[in-house]
């Protein structure tokens, strides 16, 4: 039967080629624009480590100045200082939790003719691999002796490895970072989450680091953050010394809490912490407070998601239903000129639901080659945003999901559109057709 | 020689297809004038004027990799030698470029005491003696800064005792009053007002702070350094073209950034800016194109449905302009009625825009501009198939089918 409506619908459609045309057109200008809107979303929503985000939360102190104000929703600022940093990274032992900060390094190979080139790198301790689920080709992080006492060592991502070596296994060699020698530990697979969660500061689609040096180094090799540094506090800070004894807030806080005994336990330890900061009278803040918070919720918090995205969305959703009203109009005149034929075909045993069956199936055809063009125009829209668009080649790029969604929005969307003309016809009554002629 | 009432009765016979065009038309309109004013409140933006000649700034970053280069002295000569390239008018070592969403951003204060201060947070460009002039800004009152102003952050202990600042702060800092001479705070360390610059906007285009800033002549020896190049207008290109290895000639353990015009900073700084306004141009051009085409076919369908009566009325001596016009008034009051139902779409969708933008409410200019122009395209897209309409032949009214 459904091939059979098939026949009758293409034969249909083949009828009346200009409303066809104007139809199908209809739909994919449609589908093409909310899919390009939607697609820019989805990858905005994206959910960068989706087997591990609801047990990575990112620490925020509510310890800055009596009045002091942040841009956040909660007044919480974004970052810690380097003291707390230090303080908490020696509390929950049994737990990973980690320190960060982004910085800069003049990288070259021990080559003299390497032209040095300059690199972001992660300035973290050795749980950072594990956390955020970073696989080593080569090698493997540095060991926990490290992370309590300094040494020149370094993980590097294999794009830079193709850089400097041209490819291959080169644990154990040493490369410049700046005027010092460091040793290569290890080489992990090209690591890039968008967005890029654990550190959102400098644009939440930036490439993630190559470089990786333990935190361990900061005070020995003065170490400086090249992200954001906020100020609160009337102080001076001229000297590295300085800096780091200041409530200058630059470094970025992530733990991993498996379960909910461990966020419990997390959280009690840190207001011991926060306590005990108060007692000393560095927090002056009476709601000094540990905010922890998954990265579902911090993406959230961080509105990933901005604003235009949003409203891009609606509008070009408003757009697709105009485009349907346009094309139920369009149905409905096709429909009820075909009215005569269809009373031919009541009269001669059709029922009510094989009727409406038929033009269900037409529509469907209607909104596959939709939402196909609009597919193609989406992807064109897309192409178009990333060469005219810096920065946009994660953004502006369609996954399986989104795929698959297209066509399916499109041909739902057009179906839902089409009960309506579809019913209309089919509840014409067939005697009216059958007297005039 | 026409009335309402036969066309009304028509249209009351296909009451679901007179709904869609109204229900279209209303939507249209909606959407169109709010993103209509989405896109001027955007493009808006973008041209406020910059107070910089962007095509002739020009800038770019270096870090110093080696501790043994004498980073401030090398920063000097840098400026010193840049100067001899032909085509470059000033240059400076500074802290932060405008227009490129990164910098720096200082708290001040009008006072010490606390009894009606006033703290302002302000973007604040510090480098060289000819900083101000290497942004393509001039003292309009006042001085520039001079070789005794300058101050080396080297052994931490020297602060910088002058500052400039544009109008924008010398207002928020001593509203009414003349800020020239006036001091200043930064923390507890005071700063003299020497110069003012006009109007200058500051690193992050779309803070509310961008028209407030101040320069203060200071260098100190950070591995990361911004460069900004004043350049003749005619010779930006080959500026761009040859800073970077000139730099490297001089010393070459650091890494040089490609020099970069202040503008193409801006236009990446309001890159998301255009996305949208792109977006929603696209959907406001197809939108229209979409509607004019479904309205044109629906006056097709009903000029081919009503050939025999449209025929009839030939027949009894209406003229083929009375057809015509028969047509547009029928499209004039679904218009009216889709307009009138737009108007208030429009108006409550600009209520949830506001609610993510604390924008403005929709002017209502926009509305207006919109209904004219949905009123033409609809007219234009009903003109034609009338127009077929009114060359049906009355023999047509004798044929029986």
């Amino acid at each position: 039967m459904f091939t059979y409506y098939l026949q009758l619908a293409l034969k249909s459609l083949r009828k009346t080629p200009f409303s066809t045309a104007l139809m199908v057109i209809a739909i994919a200008c449609g589908i093409g624009i909310s899919m390009t809107a939607l697609t820019l979303n989805h990858v905005r929503a994206n959910n960068p480590i989706p087997e591990k985000s609801a047990q990575l939360f990112s620490l925020q102190l509510q310890a800055s100045g009596k009045d002091s104000s942040w841009t956040t929703s909660d007044n919480v600022p974004l970052q810690i200082t380097y003291q707390d940093a230090v303080n908490i990274s020696r509390l929950l032992p049994e737990y990973n939790h980690t320190p960060m900060f982004k910085t800069s390094f003049a990288v070259r190979s021990l080559k003299p003719s390497f032209t040095p080139i300059l690199k972001n790198a992660r300035v973290t301790n050795r749980h950072f691999f594990s956390m955020f689920k970073l696989h080593f080709k080569y090698g493997s992080t540095w060991s926990k002796a490290v992370d309590e006492n300094p040494a020149n060592q370094v993980v590097i991502d294999e794009q830079l490895n193709q850089k400097l070596f041209g490819g291959g296994d080169h644990v154990g060699e040493q490369i410049y970072l700046n005027d010092e020698k460091f040793r290569i530990v290890g080489i992990i697979e090209h690591w890039q989450p968008a967005p890029k969660f654990y550190d959102l500061n400098n644009g939440a689609f930036d490439k993630a680091e190559q470089i990786f040096v333990p935190i361990s180094l900061t005070t020995s090799t003065e170490l400086n953050s090249s992200g954001n540094n906020n100020s609160w506090k009337n102080e001076r800070v001229n000297t590295y010394k300085e800096k780091l004894a200041s409530e200058m807030l630059w470094l970025q806080y992530w733990f991993e809490l498996p379960n909910q005994q461990a966020q419990d336990k997390a959280e009690q330890v840190l207001d011991g912490y926060i306590a005990q900061q108060k007692k000393l009278g560095r927090y002056e803040r009476d709601d000094a407070r540990a905010e922890l918070q998954n990265v579902v919720q911090w993406l959230a918090y961080r509105k990933v998601v901005d604003d235009d995205s949003n409203v891009l969305v609606g509008v070009s959703f408003l757009f697709l239903s105009v485009c349907l009203v346009n094309t139920i109009g369009l149905l409905l005149a096709k429909f009820l000129r075909s009215a005569p034929n269809v009373g031919v075909r009541r009269a001669l045993g059709a029922s009510k639901g094989q009727v409406f069956a038929q033009h269900l199936v037409e529509v469907g055809v209607l909104g596959f080659l939709g939402g196909l063009v609009g597919l193609i125009f989406a992807q064109i829209g897309l192409t178009i945003l990333k060469t005219q668009f810096d920065g946009y080649d994660v953004l502006a790029s369609m996954d399986l999901t989104m795929l698959f969604a297209a066509p399916v929005i499109a041909i739902t969307a057009t179906v839902l559109a089409g009960i309506y003309p579809a019913w209309r016809v089919c509840s014409t009554l067939p005697s009216i057709y059958l007297k005039t002629q | 020689m026409f009335s309402i009432s036969p066309i009304f009765n028509a249209m009351m016979r296909s009451k679901s297809s007179v709904m869609l065009i109204i229900m279209q038309i209303a939507l249209t309109l909606a959407i169109v004038s709010n993103a209509a004013y989405i896109i001027h409140q955007r493009i808006h933006d973008m041209q406020r004027d910059t107070g910089i000649p962007e095509q002739q700034v020009i800038g770019f970053s270096m870090y110093f990799f080696d501790n043994q280069v004498d980073i401030i002295k090398q920063l000097q000569l840098d400026a010193q030698k840049l100067k001899t390239l032909p085509g470059v008018l000033e240059a400076s070592a500074i802290n932060s470029l405008p227009l490129s969403d990164g910098g720096s951003a200082w708290g001040v204060r009008n006072q010490l005491a606390t009894d009606g201060v006033k703290n302002i947070t302000t973007g604040a460009f510090v480098g060289d003696t000819d900083l101000v002039s290497s942004l393509g800004q001039t003292v309009s009152r006042g001085r520039n800064f001079t070789a005794e102003d300058m101050i080396y952050l080297v052994k931490g202990n020297e602060v910088p005792k002058v500052a400039i600042v544009t109008q924008a702060l010398a207002n928020a800092l001593f509203p009414a009053q003349d800020a020239l001479g006036k001091t200043f705070y930064s923390l507890d360390m005071p700063l003299q007002i020497v110069g003012i610059v006009d109007h200058m906007q500051g690193p992050w285009v779309h803070s509310s702070i961008v028209e407030r800033n101040i320069f203060v002549p200071a260098l100190s020896p950070g591995k990361f350094v911004n460069f900004a190049i004043l350049a003749e207008k005619d010779q930006v290109n080959s500026v761009l073209a040859n800073a970077q290895e000139f730099l490297l000639g001089l010393e070459s353990r650091r890494v040089v950034s490609q020099p970069e015009t202040v503008a193409k900073m801006k236009a990446n700084s309001y890159q998301s800016d255009r996305l949208m306004t792109n977006m929603l141009f696209v959907i406001i051009v197809v939108l229209i194109f979409i509607t004019a085409l479904g309205i044109a076919g629906m006056t097709i369908f009903n000029v081919n449905r009503r050939q025999k009566q449209i025929g009839t009325r030939r027949a009894l001596g209406a003229s083929k302009a009375n057809i015509i016009q028969y047509f547009i008034t029928e499209s004039a009051i679904i218009s009216a009625v889709g307009i009138a139902l737009g108007i208030i779409l429009a108006l409550v969708l600009n209520h949830y825009l506001m609610s993510y933008f604390k924008s403005t409410p929709l002017a209502i200019g926009y509305i207006i501009a919109t209904i004219l122009g949905i009123v033409v395209v609809i007219n234009f897209s009903v003109y034609w198939p009338a127009r077929k309409a009114s060359l049906i032949s009355p023999a047509i009214a004798t044929r029986s089918v």
